[in-house]
């Protein structure tokens, strides 16, 4: 009797292992998407590129390759299709592996598309299982098929990483939004406080030498959006500056400079270089390191008809260059320049302010500010902020100190 | 006559009440929380917890009127020969009821989040044995391994709200107030029979030594649960906006999907799970051991373990009777939460009953 | 013809038939057990006959008072008799071991007398020495001055041989043959006097046993190094250095109808709770098996739960645990031949202890602790960590690992899951191939096998590299352990946990972590819960895995329930460093 128990029981044991593992499946038979660029498509919605890994390319031991070496480290495929997993499926059909979207890092999308707002695959990209909403979002100048297809790092094996380690400067150049991921653009698109922003690149052709045409007269060097640095060398990839959108379609690019002010406002800045015109002398240019010195404050004031938008933010920055020869250690020179800079830092500001006005969006989220004062979501509603917004009356304020000056107080004296 | 078995401390209690009900915060609670109160769920939350501890006011009076008894003993002694065991039955079957929506609320949001591609029969059928094997070896063995769990559950998901602080946008809180006041409260005041769940706390009144425990295992248990629930309810619609929280079934493994600390402290949402998973067996042993502890003291039966065995393999196609996860959401939010409201009538029932009667051995004031 | 015998040996079939050949088989002879029945039924008249004379006696001495019927026996007067039936209770001559050396006591006249002993238990010096000499050679000296109350200067009593012949320090008489015999087969002599009923066993044992060496399994580096050995007395002796004081006891009792083993009950009396006492003594005398012989046997009868994967008490080998769990509270079996003590009750965490952590100081004690248990979470979840990690949560690895891995393995034939089990099988064949290799190649064995095989295994891409390291990680997590049984346990729980996350990935692990922890947390060990005193959370929490320092611990664990809590005073360190006493000097001294 206990024997006939035993069996049994060891049946029912098997019985489990009969009905087979559903989710199983070994870590080789997978093929892993990197990333995913989307694209108006032709026949279809849109035209998916999904850049594959290969495993022993980017990760396997050196020279364990063999033969082969001019395998690029990932697989790319495009086809037309009306979804992410649409595409899949699609390519499911060919590679021989088990697509999937697990370690997907980042998500680019042709400004082509995102002008169009047709963004609608975004939804997907919430509720499918194995994409995770800290991918990041970046719009590319071109096509972003091309874009991956032309992608080559200069330094180092992985491109995607190349990628991440490129969103990682904006801590020290502040010339890229602090962060763009999935998570961020959905909860605001949700929300409608404020508007999102994402990465924009560019890809360059390598023999192309860029004049920066039409942007000579400005020496601001960080005024250059991606795509247009005027430079040569270096891998081909260029992301600087940021796409703004108004829900889900874009309206228009900023430069690394706007998005140094966006940080500004955003409070979240921490440091970058930055050039400004010589007050004494408008031809040369003084280079200054700025940091934060307070947070930004911002208020909103929607008493009235026109809410009024104000900002207080406060910066301290060191002198990295002076051209010009003046001696700006001297107290009443030190308070010109910063004076100036204040001036040409709030200018700089207003500017991006009109440039968000005139898009209607309000990417700088004023709208957040504005929140706490009503009670109710209802009255929130009814008060109807983006339509408000591109009427706002702004004023900022901005306080500059100078608190370092190099290794040298004078300045260079160049004798002709 | 019942064979009751097993003591707990005051200690034990807690940790029991308290795992039973924040194992809810990983299922969709959350999310009706805010889906009443906008931004404002967090008030939605404290109001739920002081009208949940409110509720178990009577539950607790009945305890303490009648230490170490178990609650047919109770019923018969209060409310007589025939209506007792009755209104036994009521509570055993909303508390059947409560295992197999939880039952299949857990596997759902397991088959969802890690196990994509797996049937839900498999996932119900692990559930369940570990469910039956714990209320098997008897109360005092689920309140002492959920003593050793509880730590771990509460850890994890302290660090996952911690983790999650760096993306919490202050703004997305305001407006204060949400849809306003009265919205929220009596949304808070629907929702306190989430926290007054702690009816458990009925089936095992038993099993405390001294029945002032049982007092402060309940309230205190259910204070923790609703301040755990605040602070859920704030990160949550600070991290992602009151829209999409209030649409956001899973909250907390979303949550937990979007920390990132830099390269290297990402995706852990599959550790986190484990914690979850400890979460959601021990509610369920507890619920499998109330439901069976008290549904054989309502037939008359002398031991509840023949019991477990055929009560577990019902519970299984049961939880499969919903077509859909929506239907299950819909089921818990506007079926058995009104209920639970009907359940706790009945011990405010018994213990007036009981008073009226002149029935029962503590008559010390509270 | 030579050639042909050679091959008849070959073709001839009655040369392997195996009719002729030996065999304890039943050939149609008449069943074995008639023939032992006619032996038993031998052994069972000897001692009816024995109980026969015995009750004889009882009625005769009845009357007489309950002195004279303790001192009834079924030995007769006649000396040949007794030697007679002695020799056929231990199967003289066929059995060569006892030893009957008769002569003659010197009185006058004198009195034959024999003395019997086993060979090889004995001390024969003393024999030779303190028990013949004073008896063949000395006795003459005491002819008048004899016995008080006797008559006639040739009175003979074994009484008087006791007190005032015999040097031997543990004497006692003996009435009946049973008794005889367990006194001999322990190691004492025995002198049978003509015309005297009486026999006299004198102590002599000398047990052939190894001298105090180190503890094979529970070394520490910082602290003492005797361990318990072979023998009963011994061990006792080696915690009683450690606890001077009255109160500790050593009941004794003899376990096994055959073996007869000692086993001491060790406790202190007024800190052991009585309960305990008597529920251990309950245990094993209930025990009635032929053989015990050696603890763990022991450990297996007087256990709560023989299914339980983890031991219900400890098996220590290391007299200054013993010492310590005693005076915690705690009661300690010592078996005789064996050279570990049982300590019980125990709980889990005591499991996962070791005596170094209280002679380190004690944060490093606690570090050591907190190691300890994560090697034993190590041991029991990484594979099946791995293996969900790796099959259905890829998306947890960090991308760059990921392919790393992808990488290695896309060159391997076998699941993930298959190659686990290649390499786990061959590193338990390690093992225990370790365990029986002489010592003089065994270190350069385990070193060839696990670098050899390992490197061999993975070029031959049979298993990729990172499965070696987890293997390897696993099994000296498993090393760390400090209990050898719980090595066994883990064992088995980490295959257990392994299928479940093969079929179910992490939610099987999980499901698998928390039936283990029910499994746990209702197994008791003599009356107290198996995870005290974090679970059912008794008094305060402590000395679990962080360990107080010295002067903290002032009272005894709660869950062993004893009489007496305090242990320490409140303030132990009375002086202070920065403060130094006055000198002699000054006090006028």
């Amino acid at each position: 009797m206990r024997h006939k128990r035993k069996v049994g029981f060891l049946l029912l044991l098997l019985l489990l292992t009969l009905s087979g593992c559903w989710n199983k499946i070994e870590i080789e038979e997978n093929a892993f998407v990197l990333a995913i660029g989307v694209d108006k498509g032709e026949q279809d919605l849109y035209r998916i590129t999904m850049a594959m890994a290969r495993p022993e390319k980017l990760a396997g031991k050196e020279g364990g390759g063999g033969g082969g070496g001019e395998e690029k480290p990932l697989v790319l495929s495009t086809i037309e299709a009306p979804s992410l997993t649409g595409a899949l499926s699609m390519l499911n059909g060919y590679i021989g592996r088990n697509v999937t979207l697990q370690h997907a890092k980042a998500l680019f999308v042709s400004e082509e598309l995102a002008r169009d707002g047709n963004l609608q695959f975004l939804d997907e990209v919430i509720r499918y299982r194995e994409t995770r909403q800290t991918i990041f979002l970046v719009v590319t100048k071109q096509d972003a098929s091309q874009f991956l297809e032309g992608m080559k790092p200069e330094l180092g094996k992985n491109p995607m990483r190349y990628i991440e380690q490129l969103t990682y400067n904006y801590r020290r150049t502040a010339m890229l939004p602090a962060a763009s991921q999935i998570s961020d653009f959905v909860s605001q698109v949700n929300v409608n406080y404020s508007q999102p922003l994402s990465y924009y690149a560019a890809l360059v052709e390598e023999e192309e030498s860029e004049s920066g045409g039409g942007k000579a007269a400005d020496q601001s060097e960080a005024s250059h959006t991606a795509g247009e640095l005027p430079r040569q060398g270096g891998s081909n990839v260029e992301m600087i500056g940021g796409a703004a959108f108004k829900q889900q379609k874009m309206v228009g690019t900023l430069s690394g400079e706007e998005i140094r002010h966006y940080l500004l406002l955003h409070d979240a800045f921490h440091q970058a270089v930055a050039t400004f015109k010589d007050p004494k002398e408008p031809e040369s240019s003084v280079s200054v390191r700025l940091s934060r010195k307070r947070p930004s404050d911002l208020w909103v004031d929607v008493s009235g008809s026109r809410p009024r938008l104000s900002a207080a933010i406060s910066l301290e920055g060191e002198i990295l260059g002076v051209q010009s020869g003046v001696d700006y250690s001297e107290p009443e020179q030190q308070a010109a320049l910063e004076a100036s800079i204040e001036q040409q830092i709030e200018d700089s500001i207003r500017t991006l302010i009109k440039r968000t006005q005139e898009w209607e969006s309000d990417i700088v989220g004023f709208g957040r500010h504005a929140v706490p004062q009503f009670p109710t979501v209802e009255a929130w509603e009814t008060y109807d902020w983006p339509s408000k917004y591109p009427k706002a009356e702004v004023q900022v304020d901005v306080r500059f100190t100078l608190r370092r000056f190099g290794l040298t107080l004078s300045p260079l004296q160049l004798r002709q | 006559m019942y064979q009751y078995e097993g003591h707990i401390s005051r200690r034990e209690g807690i940790t029991l009440i308290f795992a039973v009900l924040s194992s809810m915060l990983f299922l969709q609670y959350p999310q009706f929380l805010v889906e009443v109160g906008g931004p404002a769920g967090w008030q939605v939350a404290l109001v739920m917890t002081l009208g949940g501890m409110a509720t178990l006011l009577p539950v607790i009076a009945l305890i303490r009127r009648f230490p170490g008894r178990g609650l047919d003993q109770i019923s018969k002694a209060a409310a007589g020969v025939v209506l007792g065991p009755l209104l036994t039955l009521l509570i055993a079957t909303w508390l059947l009821a409560s295992l197999v929506l939880s039952l299949r609320s857990f596997t759902e949001t397991f088959i969802v989040t890690i196990l994509p591609d797996t049937p839900p029969s498999p996932v119900m059928v692990m559930a369940v044995l570990c469910a039956l094997y714990a209320s098997y070896r008897g109360l005092e063995a689920i309140s002492r391994a959920t003593q050793i769990l509880l730590p771990l559950i509460a850890g994890g998901s302290l660090l996952v709200l911690l983790f999650s602080l760096p993306r919490v946008d202050t703004s997305l809180l305001f407006p204060f107030w949400g849809h306003g006041l009265i919205p929220t409260v009596t949304g808070g005041l629907y929702y306190a029979s989430m926290a007054a769940e702690a009816v458990v706390i009925l089936a095992f009144g038993y099993a405390f030594r001294d029945p002032n425990d049982a007092r402060s295992s309940g309230l205190v248990g259910t204070l923790l649960f609703g301040l755990g629930a605040t602070a859920v309810a704030v990160v949550l619609v600070g991290v992602f906006g009151a829209p999409t929280a209030s649409q956001n079934p899973f909250p907390l493994f979303n949550l937990a999907r979007l920390i990132y600390l830099g390269r290297f402290l990402q995706r852990m949402e599959s550790l986190i799970i484990m914690f979850w998973v400890f979460a959601a067996l021990v509610r369920l042993a507890v619920l499998m051991h109330a439901a069976t502890v008290t549904l054989g003291g309502a037939l008359g039966l002398p031991h509840y373990r023949p019991l477990l065995f055929s009560l577990s393999v019902m519970i299984i196609p049961l939880a499969l009777l919903p077509e859909d996860f929506l239907v299950t959401l819909r089921l818990d939010r506007d079926w058995l939460r009104p209920l639970g409201f009907a359940v706790l009538l009945i011990p405010a029932l018994l213990w007036l009953l009981a008073v009226i009667r002149r029935k029962g051995g503590e008559t010390d004031a509270a | 013809m030579g050639l042909w015998q050679s091959l008849k040996r070959w073709l001839d079939p009655s040369s392997t038939a195996v009719d002729q050949s030996f065999s304890l088989g039943n050939r149609g002879e008449k069943p074995a057990s008639e023939n032992q029945g006619t032996e038993m039924l031998a052994d069972a008249r000897l001692r009816t006959e024995n109980v026969i004379i015995r009750i004889d006696r009882l009625m005769e001495a009845a009357p007489k008072g309950k002195e004279a019927l303790e001192k009834t026996g079924d030995l007769s007067d006649d000396l040949e008799q007794n030697l007679k039936r002695l020799k056929e209770l231990f199967r003289l001559p066929e059995n060569k071991d006892l030893v009957i050396r008769e002569f003659q006591v010197a009185t006058q006249p004198p009195t034959p007398a024999a003395a019997c002993f086993m060979e090889g238990l004995t001390n024969t010096g003393i024999i030779n020495d303190h028990i013949m000499q004073p008896l063949m050679l000395l006795s003459h000296l005491d002819h008048h001055a004899g016995a008080a109350g006797e008559d006639g200067p040739s009175s003979f009593s074994p009484e008087m041989v006791l007190k005032r012949l015999l040097p031997g320090n543990q004497s006692t008489e003996k009435y009946d043959l049973a008794s005889m015999a367990d006194a001999l087969l322990s190691g004492d002599t025995v002198l049978l006097f003509a015309g005297s009923r009486v026999a006299i066993a004198v102590e002599t044992k000398s047990p052939p046993t190894r001298s105090v060496g180190k503890p094979e399994t529970e070394r520490v580096i910082w602290g003492p190094h005797d361990a318990f050995t072979e023998a009963f007395r011994v061990n006792v002796a080696l915690v009683r250095r450690r606890l001077k004081d009255p109160r500790v006891v050593t009941e004794v009792l003899t376990v096994g109808e055959i073996s007869k083993t000692y086993v001491g009950l060790m406790y202190i009396d007024t800190i052991a709770h009585p309960k305990l006492v008597a529920e251990v003594k309950r245990r094993i005398e209930a025990i009635k098996v032929d053989i015990v012989n050696s603890s763990s046997i022991l450990e297996q009868y007087i256990e709560d739960n023989p299914n339980s994967l983890l031991p219900g008490s400890l098996l220590t080998e290391r007299p200054d645990r013993t010492a310590a769990y005693l005076s915690e509270g705690h009661v300690a079996i010592l078996t005789d031949t064996s050279p570990n003590a049982i300590i019980c009750p125990i709980t889990f965490w005591s499991l996962l202890q070791t005596s170094e952590d209280y002679y380190l100081r004690y944060p490093f004690g606690s570090v050591l602790r907190w190691i300890r248990l994560m090697a034993t979470l190590i041991a029991l979840t990484l594979p099946a960590l791995y293996i969900a990690v790796i099959n259905y949560h890829q998306e947890m690895l960090p991308t760059e690992l990921m392919l790393f891995i992808a990488s290695t393995r896309e060159q391997v034939p076998m699941p993930a899951v298959a190659e686990l089990l290649v390499m786990d099988v061959v590193f338990e064949l390690i093992r225990e191939a370790g365990t029986r290799i002489p010592s003089v190649i065994g270190p350069t064995i385990g070193l060839v096998a696990s670098l050899v095989l390992g490197q061999a295994a993975v070029e031959a891409k049979i298993v990729s590299p990172i499965m070696i390291l987890i293997v390897a990680i696993t099994g000296l997590a498993s090393f760390a352990i400090p209990n050898y049984l719980v090595g066994f346990g883990v064992r088995v729980m980490r295959f257990f946990l392994l299928a479940l996350s093969t079929v179910l990935g992490f939610y099987g692990l999980a499901a698998g972590l928390f039936i283990l922890l029910i499994m746990l947390a209702a197994e008791r060990s003599f009356g107290v819960p198996y995870l005290t005193p974090v679970a059912p959370a008794r008094g305060k929490v402590r000395d679990i895995l962080n360990r107080p320092p010295l002067y903290r611990m002032e009272e005894r664990p709660g869950y062993t329930r004893t009489s007496n809590q305090q242990r320490q005073e409140e303030i132990v360190r009375k002086w202070d460093p920065m403060a130094p006493a006055p000198t002699p000097d000054e006090n006028g001294g």
